[in-house]
Formats: C-alpha cells, structure tokens, sequence
C-alpha cells in the first residue's frame, strides 16, 4: 500500500509539473554577440529567451556562420546585431534575411566614430565600448522587444531604466578610477582597434598593429606599417605597458612588447565577454575588469 | 492489483486538479477596495529652479533635461537645455486630492561634470503662497532626482457645517 501512495505522490508531482510546463513558451531572441546578448538579458528578465551566437572569447570579424547557426535563427522571434561590419561579411544579418526574420541594429543612433583605411572611410563598430553608447544599444533592444511584445513594454523599460542608471554608475566610476593615470601617460596599445570609442570617451591615445577588425576587410588586418608604428608609438610615447586582448591571439603583441621593450599590462575583454563564472560574464564586469587592468598597469 | 489502485489514484488526483483550476478560472475577478479621493480645494502650481545648466541625459531611454511627474502622468518634460536660475513655472497641476501627493523631479547636469553635487529647488503653492518648499541634492555627476511631497490636509465636515 505504501508504494501505491508514493506512485501516486510522484505521479502527481510529475503532472502538475507537466501543467506548469505548459505555460505560454517563451519568446526568443537570437543575438550575433555576446555584448548584445547580455543587453537584451537585461532587458527581458526571464520573459523571453536569449541565445548568442558567438560563444564567450570568439571573434566576431572572424567567425564563419555553421549549419546549426541557421536553425538557431529560424526558431528566433527577434535577432539582434551589433552592425557596422562588426559581424564580418555581414553574417548575422545574411542570417536574419535568409530566415525572414525582423533585425534589430544596435549601433543604430550612435554618432560614428569614422576611421581611415586603404583609401576607404568606414564606421568603427566598436561603439559599445562607451556606457553612454551601451545605453543606445539598450534603447534600441527596448524599441525591437516592445514593439513585438508591446504588452509588456512597461516591463522593459523599466528593467532598462535601472540597467541604465548601472551604466552611469559605471561610467561615473570609470571616470574617477582613471584620475589615478597622468593624462600623459594615456596611452592605450591593444591587439587590434577596439577600443577607439572607449579612448575618446576617457582621454586615452590609442595605437595597435592591426586595424579596426582583426579580419581582412578594407582598412583591417595587420600590415608591416601598422606593426612598425605601434613599435614607434610605444617608443615615443613611452608607454609602460601594452594590453592583449582576450579574443585576439596574443602572439604578434608579445612580439611587439618584445621589439619594443615593454611589459604585457595585461588581457582586456574587446570585442567579446567571458565566460559563466568570470568576472567579465556581463557587460559591467567586462569594462570594470579593462578599466582595473588598465590602472593597474599604467598608473 | 497495486498498479490499477495508483493509476485510479493518479486519475483522481488529476480530475481534481482539473476541477480546481476550472473553478479558480471561473472565479469573478477580485474586488478591489474602492478609494474615494476628494479633489483638494484651491489651484496649485510650482516652480522649479536649477543651479546648473540641466542638459538631455545620455543614460535614459528618451533624453530628457528636466522631468516632472505627477501620479505617473508628465507635467514638464523638457528636451533642450535648461537655464539655471530661471524658475520654471507649472500653472493649474491637476488632481491634486487631499492627503498626500506626489511629485518626482529629474533634472541632469552637463555629463563632462562629473565632480560636483549639484541641486535643484522646488515650490509647490497654492492659490499663490507656497506650501511646500524643498531643495533636492545630487551625488557628484549623477542627476538630481526624487520625490516631493505635498500633504494636503482633509476637510472634516462637520454637523454644524450643515446647520449653517
């Protein structure tokens, strides 16, 4: 009789389980990035699902789609891409359009920063590396959520409001942790050029070998003059130390550091996050992590 | 013998979970205690003044130099840059009721400043003399940003009231 009662007692659990399962599924959201991805988490909560398509420390210029990218994709309700070539050749957005699926463009609103290269002036997509232009991205994850699930739009936004204000806080702290460096000693040499916007925003000179993607698209990719200014760079300048980057190989840059006789300061979160359990798995802990790395080295 | 027993029971059970969540479906939607509120006699207004230049804030969803609400609702939202020391007025501020009620004031300073305190004064009057006076700080570089409170006291009706 016993085991009858505790057959019965499983059996019960099993099925109001089974009836709380059957809730309404939830919507998806397919991200190119894992930036992107931590935004929109932070936006939907629990409400929807949100997937990456990059995995923690890959290289968005460099990754090439693979066959479950597309399936991903064809469950997705809504995907995100950062834009500005960031993904190259396109390939979120090559994705989204193969899938018939809506787009949202982070990078749409930003105030471009505009580089030179090989005769062509393009967009640095590297636009999340500023709060203030993270918070552009959330305002436009809000608008392509709300705008397919707008009874819940209240909810977005408000998540998005308190999101917005850790930016502040970050962007406030940021400021002071960098007080510490002499401005002249602001020099910021990494793998490749990521952290345009991030320099501006703090008052930071950059240099690096490669161009603005690691990849081979126009004004990208390492050239024998890139590589022999930075060395130029770090000479005239001074600089203390240089910073590899953790979806970058690290290989050209310890040679650098060698050539010019300088200390690796470090490895800086770039163009993708770190993965569940580090201190760079969100958005806020990736730049509190560059910024403590950078002090730490140049100080 | 056994494995009927618990699948009788199994069915059972669910049978009544079923009823239960027919039931509580069924169910009309829960009564929610009804507040009267009475309108507050007079015409209420308020002035703001800022000590800095308020300017549109790079961390909201929608840009805003100077926001005041009232019960959710927008009473000033100004986009452009805000002049220090130049009052804003808010003329008639509808329902006000008697007991408490709320305002809440965000106004930004310039992003580059990110150093100082900055503050912000409000006036809530009514009929012209001001009933609440309050100023709001900042912490160093973040908005000025909370809530004021205006308590208006109810009026008792009483039976000699009626006698007159």
């Amino acid at each position: 009789m016993k085991s009858v009662v505790w057959l019965s007692l499983v059996a019960f659990s099993l099925s109001v389980a089974t009836l709380q399962a059957q809730d309404e599924p939830k919507k998806v959201i397919v991200c190119s990035t894992t930036q992107v991805a931590d935004f929109a988490r932070q936006i939907v909560g629990d409400r929807w699902e949100v997937k990456s398509i990059l995995a923690p420390g890959q290289d968005p210029h460099l990754y090439e789609i693979k066959p479950g990218d597309a399936k991903l994709v064809a469950e997705a309700d809504l995907c995100l891409e950062n834009g500005w070539h960031l993904e190259g050749k396109d390939w979120m957005r090559t994705l989204a359009q193969g899938a018939g699926k809506p787009l949202v463009t982070c990078v749409t609103d930003v105030e471009p920063l505009s580089l030179e290269g090989d005769g062509a002036t393009f967009h640095d997509p590297h636009a999340w590396f500023t709060p203030q232009n993270a918070t552009i991205f959330v305002r436009n994850i809000v608008r392509g959520v709300s705008q397919l699930d707008p009874v819940h739009r209240v909810e977005y936004e408000s998540r998005a409001e308190l999101y917005v204000n850790q930016l502040r806080a970050l962007h406030l702290w940021t400021v002071r942790q960098f007080n510490i460096i002499p401005a002249e000693k602001r020099v910021l040499v990494t793998s490749h050029d990521a952290f345009n916007y991030f320099c501006r925003e703090y008052g930071f000179k950059s240099a690096s070998p490669a161009g603005w993607s690691t990849g081979d698209e126009i004004g990208g990719g390492v050239t024998p003059d890139r590589r022999r200014r930075t060395v130029e760079s770090i000479k005239q300048h001074g600089v203390k130390a240089i910073f590899v980057e953790t979806s970058v190989n690290p290989k050209l840059l310890r040679q650098i550091a060698d050539d010019a006789g300088v200390e690796i300061g470090g490895r800086l979160y770039s163009d993708s996050m770190g993965p569940p359990g580090s201190a760079g798995e969100t958005y806020i802990g990736m730049m509190r992590e560059n910024v403590l790395t950078i002090v730490e080295a140049l100080k | 013998m056994r494995p009927i027993l618990a699948l009788l029971l199994v069915v059972a059970i669910l049978g009544l979970v079923q009823a239960y969540m027919k039931f509580q479906a069924s169910l009309p939607a829960t009564r929610s205690v009804q507040q009267i509120e009475t309108k507050a006699e007079g015409v209420y207004t308020a002035d703001i003044t800022l000590t800095f230049d308020a300017e549109p804030d790079a961390f909201s969803l929608e840009p805003t130099s100077l926001l005041v609400l009232f019960r959710g609702q927008e009473l000033l939202r100004k986009k452009a840059t805000v002049k220090a020391g130049t009052p804003l007025l808010i003329t008639d501020i509808p329902g006000m009721t008697e007991g408490r009620n709320e305002f809440y004031i965000k106004a930004t300073p310039p992003e580059d400043e990110t150093e100082q305190s900055r503050a912000v004064r409000v006036r809530v009057l009514r009929d012209g003399i001001p009933v609440v006076e309050r100023t709001l700080w900042s912490e160093p570089g973040a908005p000025v940003e909370g809530a004021i409170h205006v308590d208006v006291p109810r009026v008792v009706i009483t039976e000699d009231d009626h006698d007159h």
